[in-house]
């Protein structure tokens, strides 16, 4: 029964892949996510925010943590058409909603960045040897809105709402966030894509 | 130049022709490793700036690339006209050889790695789309893993302990493990059972479009339905999860046909017919040739489907995937759309179209050593089997199996704990619509989530064997002692981790505990100590259907389930027979 279950859960991340892809080739952009316009300099910055609860948390959160809780924020950063996070593998990149959490819960419109991908690029390789190296990462310090945050700032100045970045110390002031926080910190959030270094 | 004074005022007049103002302004300037504060006139140009950041970072002036809010600054710029004042924060990145002019750059953001990096970033670069190759190719590796991500579960969840409560991320993690580890998916995929699933291209469709996400694309997309229908692709992306050497190839085969397929008015159309056609060739060829290759069969069938089908063949035929203790009859009559039959083989049905029987699958799933671990290690921490039950798609199962109430059966009924005891089997057979409403009802469910209430449950049963033992004479139904069964909450609450380890002993008593299991379930925590024999409902409730007759309740099917559901209770069921009858 479980395996019936793993392998659906399985076929369909392939799928959501496959079809993310599809609907590339198809053309058939309809989605916040490939809408992009491009110039030459100016590139619009995007974040992504999923809720990685899928709504448990704000059902669950005030009963479990005492507080109201609207989501567990994972970010993500789309900027040239990929969508950049960081989780426990690394950086990643991939499509824009291209990982298992599907579409995201909401988009927020950053600006514009005159930097440019072949810049970007090697900003994020900098980043990824040292401060978001894979075992950089920590669910509560230093997660993937936290990579989010540095990005956008870097791209465009300006921070990531803070409700995002707050959601580490809303969690931890409950007394059920501290006595999670051990099983918290081994954990790590990664909904795939591909590392950006080509390392693991 | 004195930029380390950078308090002194007096020293601004150095190099800095237009420092008649002699305000010395704090900027940070982060790279991404580093941080420097770096003091310079409010009015300098970006060039001066430059020149004493690249002092500070050691790196050439023109590998320093500056960014503030989003614009580049260069070099005829002052800081002003950004509007850079004191304390804010530029951002820094040091280029590396292939756009500055030296190669070796001792800066601190590059490294050969960055090199590596660079230049796959400049082939996206050049494609102002999304890059497809590279990202296909990128991509292609982790698509692997994703088919493969549950049953990656199974080999190493055991060594990963709880590495994350979150499913999702639990997929992840496999996905990984797998990757590092080719040996295992090859493995994986020569497990019959693995390669019967993915043979089956309607059971896999089915699945898919359970998804609500896929639902929603499909609408959007209705070409992304026939894709799902194109068995070439399937037979393809089935090949290809079995072969991480092919992946590439075959990603970009078919990037380029279903490109291709775009521009083909009629082609849709054509697949459509060419699935139908080769559909029930390639079912019952997939399941002829189980224990031999079925990709073989497939591709062998496809060759196959360009010709007409060939004439259905109605006569069933054996079912592959039976218990391993059953012979395969070759009972004839029955459509490819008839219902089943035998419980020992499941012939194929409408919404079970290759046949594949259930109970094979569980028997293949839940005896392997993998599969305990799992159980044992959901056993081990509650918080698992929550947040496996609230991940989206258990919605969607459950609601599959409560629409298939045949598949669910024959699920729970391989269960070890039921393989022994027949009447167990048929009781449970009965209750099962009943069962899986209560799957469905948020109520239970959250029942079932709830770890604390879990433990209460065991408590329960502990007392009642406690009871029992101690004074037997008391509750003479109640079974003998066995180890209690942690309820789990999970779609299918047979799977009863406490007991894996005894699982492969059919213990009598603890099939009677799931029984009464069962019948609290069912019926909505009703009495506990309940009919626990070995007995057929009718047997057990002999005394209450009798009761109930005399009252006047004639329905004897109706009474049965009442009793059945209230566990013997004559009065609960009488109350079901009255809420249910027209009054």
């Amino acid at each position: 029964m479980k395996g019936v279950e793993f392998i659906l859960a399985s076929w369909r991340s392939t799928f959501a892949e496959t079809v993310g892809q599809l609907r590339r080739w198809f053309q058939l952009e309809k989605t916040p996510c490939c809408t992009m316009a491009q110039n030459n300099s100016s590139f619009p910055v995007k974040l992504f925010i999923y809720d990685l609860s899928r709504g448990m948390a704000r059902q669950l959160s005030p009963v479990m943590l005492g507080r109201q809780l609207d989501g567990i924020w994972h970010t993500g950063v789309v900027v040239h058409g990929k969508e950049f996070f960081f989780g426990g593998a690394g950086i990643n990149r991939c499509l824009p909603c291209g990982t298992i959490l599907g579409q995201p819960n909401s988009v927020v419109d950053l600006g514009y960045t005159e930097v440019n991908e072949d810049l970007f690029m090697e900003y994020l390789d900098s980043l990824a040897e040292s401060e978001y190296r894979c075992d950089r990462y920590n669910m509560f310090e230093h997660n993937c809105n936290t990579f989010s945050n540095d990005v956008v700032q870097f791209l465009t100045g300006k921070k990531i709402p803070s409700y995002i970045t707050d959601l580490p110390s809303e969690i931890l002031s409950t007394p059920f966030g501290q006595a999670i926080r051990p099983l918290l910190d081994s954990m790590a959030v990664n909904p795939g894509g591909n590392d950006i270094t080509g390392q693991r | 130049m004195a930029e380390q004074g950078a308090a002194d005022l007096g020293n601004n007049n150095n190099n800095k022709p237009e420092a008649s103002e002699g305000t010395i302004i704090k900027v940070t300037v982060k790279t991404p490793k580093d941080k420097e504060e770096i003091a310079i006139a409010e009015d300098a140009s970006v060039t001066q700036f430059k020149e004493e950041i690249s002092k500070r970072f050691k790196a050439k002036q023109d590998q320093l690339v500056l960014i503030f809010a989003g614009k580049i600054l260069k070099d005829g710029d002052s800081l002003s006209q950004h509007g850079i004042k004191d304390g804010l924060t530029v951002h820094l990145v040091i280029k590396t050889a292939h756009k500055a002019a030296d190669g070796g750059s001792t800066s601190a953001s590059s490294s050969t790695s960055t090199q590596a990096g660079s230049s796959s970033a400049s082939s996206p670069a050049a494609n102002p789309a999304p890059t497809t190759v590279p990202a296909g190719s990128g991509q292609a590796p982790t698509q692997t893993p994703n088919i493969m991500s549950g049953f990656g579960d199974l080999a190493s969840l055991a060594g990963l302990g709880m590495g994350s409560a979150n499913f999702m991320e639990l997929q992840q993690q496999m996905q990984r493990q797998l990757m590092s580890n080719p040996e295992m998916l090859s493995q994986i995929m020569e497990n019959p059972l693995v390669q019967n699933m993915m043979s089956n291209p309607d059971l896999m469709r089915q699945m898919i479009m359970a998804n609500p996400q896929m639902q929603q694309l499909m609408e959007r997309n209705p070409e992304i339905s026939h894709m799902l229908n194109n068995p070439e692709l399937m037979r393809q992306t089935m090949e290809l999860a079995r072969n991480p050497a092919m992946m590439q190839e075959m990603m970009r085969n078919q990037d380029r046909a279903l490109s291709n397929l775009e521009s083909i008015p009629g082609g849709y159309n054509a697949l459509r017919r060419m699935y139908t056609d080769i559909q029930e060739p390639m079912f019952s060829a997939a399941r002829e040739q189980f224990g031999n290759n079925p990709f073989s069969a497939l591709g062998g069938n496809s060759d196959s489907g360009a010709q007409p089908s060939r004439t259905e063949n109605r006569e069933p035929l054996p079912n592959p995937w039976g218990p391993p203790n059953s012979s395969n009859p070759s009972e004839s009559g029955g459509g490819t759309t008839g219902s089943t039959s035998t419980s020992g083989t499941t012939n194929p049905s409408v919404s079970n179209p290759l046949g594949v029987n259930p109970a094979s699958l569980g028997n293949g799933m839940f005896n392997s050593p993998g599969m305990q671990s799992l159980l044992q290690q959901i056993s081990e921490n509650p918080q698992l089997m929550q947040n496996m039950l609230s991940a989206p798609y258990m919605r969607s199962m459950m609601q599959s199996l409560a629409q298939n109430p045949e598949l669910a059966s024959q699920v729970m009924m391989n269960n070890p704990l039921f393989a022994g005891n027949p009447q167990l089997q048929e009781q449970f057979r009965s209750q099962l619509p009943i069962f899986l409403q209560q799957m469905q009802n948020p109520e239970a469910l959250s029942v079932m989530t709830n770890p604390r209430a879990m433990q209460a449950l065991m408590q329960i049963q502990q007392g009642l064997q406690t009871l029992q033992t101690e004074a037997p004479g008391l509750m003479p139904s109640l079974m003998t002692g066995g180890i209690p069964g942690v309820p789990t909450g999970g779609a299918v609450p047979a799977e009863n981790p406490a007991s894996s380890p005894s699982s492969a002993a059919t213990n009598p008593a603890q099939q009677q505990l799931m029984q009464q299991m069962l019948q609290m379930f069912a019926g909505g925590g009703g009495s506990g100590g309940g009919n626990g024999t070995s007995q057929t409902p009718e047997v057990r409730f002999q005394t209450q259907l009798d009761q109930l007759n005399a009252m006047g309740f004639i329905n004897r099917e109706a009474n049965l389930q009442a009793l059945i559901a209230t566990g013997g209770d004559i009065n609960a069921a009488i109350e079901r027979l009255l809420g249910s009858q027209p009054s």
